[in-house]
């Protein structure tokens, strides 16, 4: 039967402290720190050649998807009622929301060193220790809003606007995708300065701040709840263009095309799970949204 | 291990990003004045740690070719932006092309390799900053070292070594 993920704003307080004592637990057996290499490992930008199967690329959201499941089923093994809540920044879109909170992901990061110095994610609590980072600090750092230049966060009318957009993704199926929701979505942008650069999902990134920019965003468990948002805005798309594509592209790019060997197409199986983005248009059989 | 990711980690392996030192010091941090005159010397320093990149750099060149500079809208030329030695929001930043023609470059902050990569549309990103990009090298050493703040880049770069063994990324 499946079970359901709710925004995180709805969870009861005993719900908060079984999802951060999963966490806890996945970071003390190490496979967390598992969860962050695979997303640096699999960062591979369009101007590299090679395969890119997680950003800048068609099977940007089921990768991220199939991720998600992937930590659920961890999470689970933990403890079976746990599901990966979402994160509605359009909501809750402010440093003094309760998402932020001591008994939940903890708060922003102090001036200076942006370390979080409080909930369970603190260095000083002694359960949250960055082992896979950029940088040699070990605690989790954020800068929400980021205060010297202020950002906001994405907006309803922003969601609407990608969700608008009848096509999944085009051609050149990467970070210069002028249109299609997949690129709309995942926030591209070319020839902009200043905020302007940032949409959607990259601007979330950004609007938190320290460990969430960087190649190793996972290490800040707010990163599940905002994939698992986006993962639900693909969902909203679907409802919204029951006669478009669910996926593009449908076969692979042909030999000589610049992108020919470089993006999943739908049938294409995706590492490193060996998943084809048509393995996981549908997911109401495993999880649903609240 | 199942195909797609063997054959992922196969190809990732033979086109592993090229890293070594930064270049020995070659003074105190530039100032704007002497920064243009004191390039050629720069260069000169370059070459040692060139060398140690070279092979690294050499073994990704068969049959790679460039991509993604939309027509019309060419990237930056490869030493615009690449060549670079400065004091950047209490950070020294320093920039090495590796070589010519593609503007491959190897960025350090205070010593350390910052893992810089590339947009189709010719920008760069780093590892610090991996959500946004920047016209040059340059610049998005730039924002690194802002984004750094009081904090260090790890002794190895987070990117592109997990074929070379343990250490990855882990502090040392």
């Amino acid at each position: 039967m499946a079970y359901t993920r709710k925004n995180q704003r709805d969870l009861t307080s005993a719900e908060r402290k079984a999802f951060v004592n999963a966490v806890l637990e996945l970071k003390r057996s190490g496979a967390y720190d598992e969860f962050v290499r695979t997303h640096i490992e699999f960062y591979v930008p369009d101007g590299d050649d090679g395969l890119r199967v997680a950003h800048m690329t068609p099977s940007f959201l089921p990768w991220h998807r199939q991720f998600l499941l992937e930590f659920e089923r961890a999470l689970q093994k933990v403890n079976s009622r746990v599901t990966v809540p979402y994160w509605d920044w359009t909501r809750d879109s402010s440093p003094a929301s309760s998402l932020w909170s001591d008994d939940f992901m903890g708060g922003n990061g102090r001036r200076g060193d942006l370390q979080v110095t409080t909930g369970p994610f603190a260095y000083a609590h002694g359960r949250w220790n960055l082992a896979v980072d950029v940088t040699e600090a070990r605690f989790l750092t954020r800068d929400l809003g980021r205060p010297k230049e202020p950002i906001a966060l994405p907006t309803a009318a922003d969601v609407s606007r990608a969700l608008a957009d009848p096509v999944y993704d085009t051609a050149p199926w990467d970070s210069t995708s002028r249109s299609g929701f997949r690129n709309r979505l995942e926030g591209w942008t070319t020839g902009l300065s200043g905020s302007a650069r940032f949409r959607m999902h990259n601007r979330v990134h950004r609007w938190v701040g320290g460990v969430m920019l960087g190649g190793a965003s996972v290490n800040d468990p707010v990163f599940w709840l905002h994939h698992a948002y986006i993962d639900s805005l693909w969902d909203r798309w679907q409802a919204a263009h029951p006669r478009s594509a669910r996926y593009l592209p449908g076969t692979p790019p042909p030999d000589g095309d610049p992108q020919h060997g470089r993006i999943a197409a739908l049938h294409e199986p995706m590492p490193p799970w060996n998943v084809a983005p048509a393995a996981l248009l549908d997911h109401t059989g495993i999880y649903r949204y609240a | 291990m199942n195909d797609a990711t063997r054959w992922w980690r196969t190809y990732r392996a033979a086109r592993a990003r090229p890293r070594g030192r930064a270049p020995e010091s070659v003074g105190p941090p530039p100032r704007t004045a002497w920064h243009l005159a004191r390039r050629g010397l720069l260069r000169a320093a370059f070459v040692s740690a060139t060398v140690a990149f070279t092979a690294a750099a050499l073994a990704r060149i068969p049959g790679a070719t460039p991509y993604g500079e939309p027509a019309g809208a060419p990237g930056p030329e490869p030493d615009e932006g690449a060549t670079f030695d400065e004091m950047h929001a209490g950070h020294r930043i320093q920039g090495l092309p590796l070589r010519a023609g593609r503007a491959e470059v190897a960025v350090f902050v205070d010593g350390r390799q910052l893992d810089v990569m590339r947009r189709a549309d010719g920008s760069y990103l780093s590892s610090v900053d991996h959500y946004e990009s920047y016209a040059t090298a340059r610049e998005a050493a730039r924002a690194a070292a802002a984004e750094l703040g009081a904090a260090r880049l790890a002794a190895v770069p987070v990117h592109g070594s997990h074929q070379e063994g343990a250490g990855r990324g882990v502090h040392a």
